[in-house]
């Protein structure tokens, strides 16, 4: 009866059979096996690896190689013959280790691995050989030339294709079986590979952060190989640091008293520790949760820190003005907060309510006078303007007679009119800017002139725009030319027509890009601005309209200001809204946008005119950031309700850990451990598990937000008016973060924890 | 030498599916200083609830145990605790190592679990493990010790606090004859030597029979306690 169970647990000897009885404790089995008759095996496992990466290469690389092949015979050639020098060194190691390994006594440590890493090999040469030689011998050139790719006659690709799946199913058994020979290696001969192996990744480190860029050059932002390599390596340089200092760190946690000597041996051993599947799946756990939380929070405040960026790059940080009033005596106002410390300028503005109508179009705005020569110290505009300058607020005759490089990039804005249908905001600069001027003078010579009152707006312009829109559409050659002749034969219509002076001087103004683009205006174009309330008439306030000349289109980036922001001179405001020489505020500029509110409250007192509001850009737009800030608030609820169901996960292996400890714990209560050490003891485990986790967590989010930063997660600007995913890395966010995961871990401990603790050892101890 | 431990009238009585049953029913005994006594009896007749009793793992259902003529079943649970770790030491049949520590690890432990410096402890272990015979296994995990070789280190942590009781329950229960007539004779030398008071629990008839006092239990009851004089 025995002799058939001996048999079937020694099965006869197809290879693989013998893999399993030396897997599971490699440490022990390798004691007695020398590794240096094996070297030439083991080299030959790492060089399956090169292999896997030549592959990959090639198979990346296969197209141009292909291409480059057909154009140049001896490139091909020597191709062929590097594939095949390799091929070769391939087969005939791989022959070697399987001989040397069949050799071998059954049963022998490793024979079975070696073998299949022998077979493995082989049947991956020889596919590769075919593969290689069929691309060689059966590709036409002509094909390869033209892009037709591969074509190969039936009997040939389906030859190909079993040489390709060989090819891949050699490769997979000759990676698995290098893997599990990596098991073979003695203790100490794996710590000095260890060793090597770490030596170079500092090296390799060191000679990344010297060498490599840590961001592609701004003159080709596409570029991300060299940085991507560089954070690539010095990832995986801080991964084998961590798991370098996991036992230096275990080691001195262990000196932190009996408790923590417990706690620390508990989670090193092998079987219920670190390394059990559940204790690594709820450090996963609590991983994933912390960096996913850490990762959001950074993008919405890099959100956060665009807007503010924006608003403070558009509004003045302090502004002081009347609720419901202007305010007249301003000038020593404007001393009196430029005399303030901390304050960089002030500048004093009146607003009102507008309504702007062109040619084409019609909008609602917020006109403001400002001081140009004030304004650039209290806000961007000037850094803003796309087109035009300040100065032509206060000498809107330069307008007249723009030189052709005032228009800049952006009066080829006129492209859209043609092209609008293939790319909205198209620029095109092979229009000259001489048709570029004149068309957009061109339809509007009206307006200007006859308008007085919005609604007899766009029935004039209109015609003729419309033909140059529609018919010149498809040809754009043809459309240059023929708009000269237009070009000049408008000028001349308008200016024998409808004027004696071909245009009028009017005063500027500067409107921003959106609301330039909702009314096709283009720099130098006339436009009508109608204040509701702006004359008095005998039946009470009455409508005031006006014509103005775009002095400038500027582009802040915010959607709203861009669409209803315009600026004029402070004089042409006041008049046109009729204020008199009183004005709605002052704008003022600080040095730290975050002493505003201390600053403001120093102005307060310095003007001491209590009818007068000082408000800081906090104040100002207390309302969107406490939106914000409330968003986040929610957004650090919810991914923290993530970390608590992680830290379920945490409860969960403790509670099994205090199962199979129990008997450990009847020890330590029989030697005396007193309940509260058993609860500390278990505490301290579930802490170290967060903090493992939360630290992992913490790492991958700072990783992932330093790659989103730099490398850039492009986004539609047109949807986002922003061009990539703005990400602000705070470390207070992620400390917070970090104390939080660590926190809700420590606090699902304790129930286990006090489940350890209410063990009795007579328990653990009576029945075994 | 003076009574250290007395029992008196102890019942305990466990509840089994609603029905009380008695295990033990009234015992009464005393301990003197320096004592090596053994218990012996059919299995089930009490004796290692006994033991437990004695051991303050667990509380008896009726009657008082005295240390000193300190009743310690009034004690707290975190003050019996600290009684077990100063007083008592274990050495239990399934010898009941920490799988984790090293067999000087495992040694310190009490040493450890009371506050004290490594440092100080360590020279008192290692003596310990010198003198059951363990010099050369000092770092070796239980997992890598003989059943003797474990049984002699959990004699060592079971002394190493000086405990004035030594309870020893069934120590070479699963022991070969060799190994655990090795251990008998450490016994010996160690209460001679120390003057280490011990209450073994055991099966051995060998034991039993060179043993100064044996007390013979059946069904929760004492049934004999026999002092010979003569020996040890």
């Amino acid at each position: 009866m025995s002799e058939p169970v001996v048999d079937a647990a020694l099965p006869p000897m197809p290879a693989p059979a013998a893999t399993p009885a030396p897997g599971p404790e490699p440490d022990d089995a390798s004691a007695h096996t020398d590794a240096r008759p094996f070297a030439l095996s083991f080299s030959y496992a790492v060089l399956c690896w090169l292999v896997l990466g030549a592959s990959v290469f090639a198979a990346l690389r296969h197209e141009a190689v292909l291409v480059r092949s057909a154009i140049d015979p001896t490139f091909a050639q020597r191709t062929l013959a590097g594939v095949l020098a390799l091929v070769l060194v391939h087969l005939v190691l791989g022959v070697v280790v399987l001989v040397k390994h069949a050799r071998r006594p059954r049963r022998s440590l490793g024979r079975g691995r070696f073998l299949w890493l022998g077979i493995g090999g082989v049947v991956q040469a020889l596919a590769l050989a075919l593969i290689a030689g069929l691309l060689a011998t059966q590709v036409r050139k002509e094909d390869l030339v033209a892009g037709f790719g591969v074509s190969l006659a039936p009997p040939q690709a389906a030859m190909l294709a079993v040489a390709n799946v060989l090819a891949v199913l050699g490769q997979l058994t000759t990676l698995i079986t290098s893997i599990s020979t990596w098991l073979l290696l003695q203790n100490d001969t794996r710590r000095r590979i260890w060793i090597v192996v770490d030596a170079l990744l500092l090296a390799a480190t060191i000679a990344a952060v010297i060498m490599l860029p840590s961001r592609p050059p701004l003159d080709a932002p596409r570029a991300l190989g060299l940085p991507a390599l560089r954070h690539v390596i010095t990832t995986l340089f801080v991964v084998r640091l961590l798991v370098r200092a996991v036992p230096l760190i275990m080691n001195t946690i262990e000196l932190g008293g009996f408790r923590m000597l417990v706690a620390a041996r508990h989670l090193r051993s092998k079987k219920s520790g670190f390394l059990a599947a559940i204790s690594l799946l709820s450090i996963l756990a609590v991983t994933v949760s912390s960096c996913a939380l850490t990762s959001t929070l950074s993008v919405m405040g890099g959100f956060r820190n665009d807007l503010k960026r924006k608003i403070l790059g558009n509004n003045a940080h302090v502004v002081v003005d009347r609720e419901h009033a202007t305010l007249e005596g301003w000038a020593p106002l404007i001393k009196s907060a430029s005399e303030t410390p901390g304050v960089t300028g002030a500048s004093p503005y009146v607003s009102g309510e507008v309504m702007l109508s062109s040619a084409s179009n019609l909008a609602t705005a917020v006109l403001r006078g400002v001081e140009p020569e004030t304004v650039g110290k209290v806000n961007d505009l000037p850094k803003n303007l796309k087109t035009g300058k300040l100065e032509y607020l206060d000498h809107p005759e330069q307008l007249l007679d723009l030189p052709p490089e005032a228009f800049g990039g952006i009066t080829s804005m006129t492209g859209p009119l043609f092209k609008s249908k293939r790319d909205s905001k198209a620029l095109v600069p092979d229009l000259g800017a001489d048709s570029d001027l004149g068309l957009a003078a061109a339809p509007k010579p009206g307006p200007g002139g006859k308008l007085d009152s919005p609604n007899d707006l766009g029935t004039t312009g209109a015609p003729n725009a419309a033909p140059s829109k529609t018919d010149l559409e498809d040809q754009r050659k043809d459309v240059e030319k023929r708009l000269k002749e237009l070009d000049s034969f408008l000028r001349r219509d308008s200016a024998e027509t409808n004027h004696a002076k071909p245009r009028d001087v009017l005063p500027g103004i500067i409107i921003g890009q959106e609301l330039a683009r909702a009314l096709r205006l283009y720099l130098g174009d006339e436009v009508n601005v109608v204040a509701p309330l702006g004359g008095l008439g005998p039946s009470g306030p009455m409508p005031k309209a006006r014509a103005f000349r775009v002095a400038g289109i500027f582009y802040s980036g915010m959607y709203e200001y861009d669409m209803k922001v315009t600026y004029v001179s402070l004089a042409t405001a006041q008049r046109f809204l009729n204020v008199g020489h009183a004005i709605s505020g002052v704008e003022i500029k600080v040095d730290n946008v975050d002493a505003a509110p201390a600053i403001a409250a120093q102005l307060r007192s310095a003007i001491a005119r209590p009818e007068l509001r000082v408000r800081d850009w906090q104040e100002l737009n207390s309302r969107l950031f406490g939106a914000l800030a409330l968003e986040k608030l929610a957004m650090f609820i919810a991914l923290g309700i993530a970390i608590l169901v992680a830290s379920f996960c945490i409860a969960g292996t403790l509670t099994l850990m205090v199962q199979e400890k129990g008997r450990e714990v009847a020890i330590l209560k029989a030697l005396g451990t007193s309940d509260r050490a058993v609860v500390r003891v278990f505490v301290i485990e579930g802490g170290l598990i967060g903090m493992l986790g939360a630290a992992l967590g913490l790492f991958l989010g700072y990783v992932l937000c330093f790659a989103a930063e730099h490398f850039g997660i492009r986004m539609n600007p047109e949807v986002y008016y922003i061009d990539r995913l703005p990400v602000n890395v705070d470390a207070m966010e992620f400390a917070l973060t970090g104390v939080a995961a660590v926190l809700v871990c420590l606090v699902v401990t304790i129930y286990p924890a006090l489940l350890a603790s209410r063990l009795r050892p007579v328990d653990a101890l009576r029945y075994e | 030498m003076g009574t250290l431990v007395a029992v008196e009238a102890v019942t305990k009585t466990f509840v089994h599916e609603g029905r009380q049953v008695p295990i033990l029913n009234g015992i009464d005994l005393s301990i003197d200083q320096g004592e090596m006594m053994c218990v012996v009896g059919p299995s089930g007749a009490g004796k290692s609830t006994l033991l437990h009793l004695l051991g303050t793992l667990d509380l008896p259902s009726e009657g008082r145990i005295l240390y000193d003529g300190q009743d310690v079943t009034t004690y707290s649970s975190s003050r019996l605790a600290d009684f077990r770790n100063r007083s008592i030491g274990f050495v239990f049949q399934f010898h009941h190592l920490l799988p984790e520590f090293t067999a000087l690890e495992n040694v310190l432990m009490p040493g450890r679990i009371r506050g004290e410096r490594r440092a100080e402890l360590e020279q008192r272990a290692r003596d310990l493990l010198v003198e059951v015979g363990l010099a050369q296994r000092l770092t070796h995990r239980p997992g890598e010790l003989s059943g003797g070789e474990q049984q002699r280190v959990a004699l060592a942590r079971a002394l190493i606090m000086n405990p004035r009781l030594v309870l020893a329950d069934e120590p070479t229960g699963n022991l070969d004859t060799t190994t655990g007539r090795a251990m008998h004779e450490l016994l010996f030398g160690l209460n001679q030597t120390r003057g280490t008071t011990f209450l073994v629990v055991t099966h051995s008839r060998e034991l039993a029979e060179q043993m100064p006092r044996v007390v013979q239990m059946r069904d929760g009851r004492i049934e004999s306690d026999d002092r010979r004089a003569g020996k040890a």
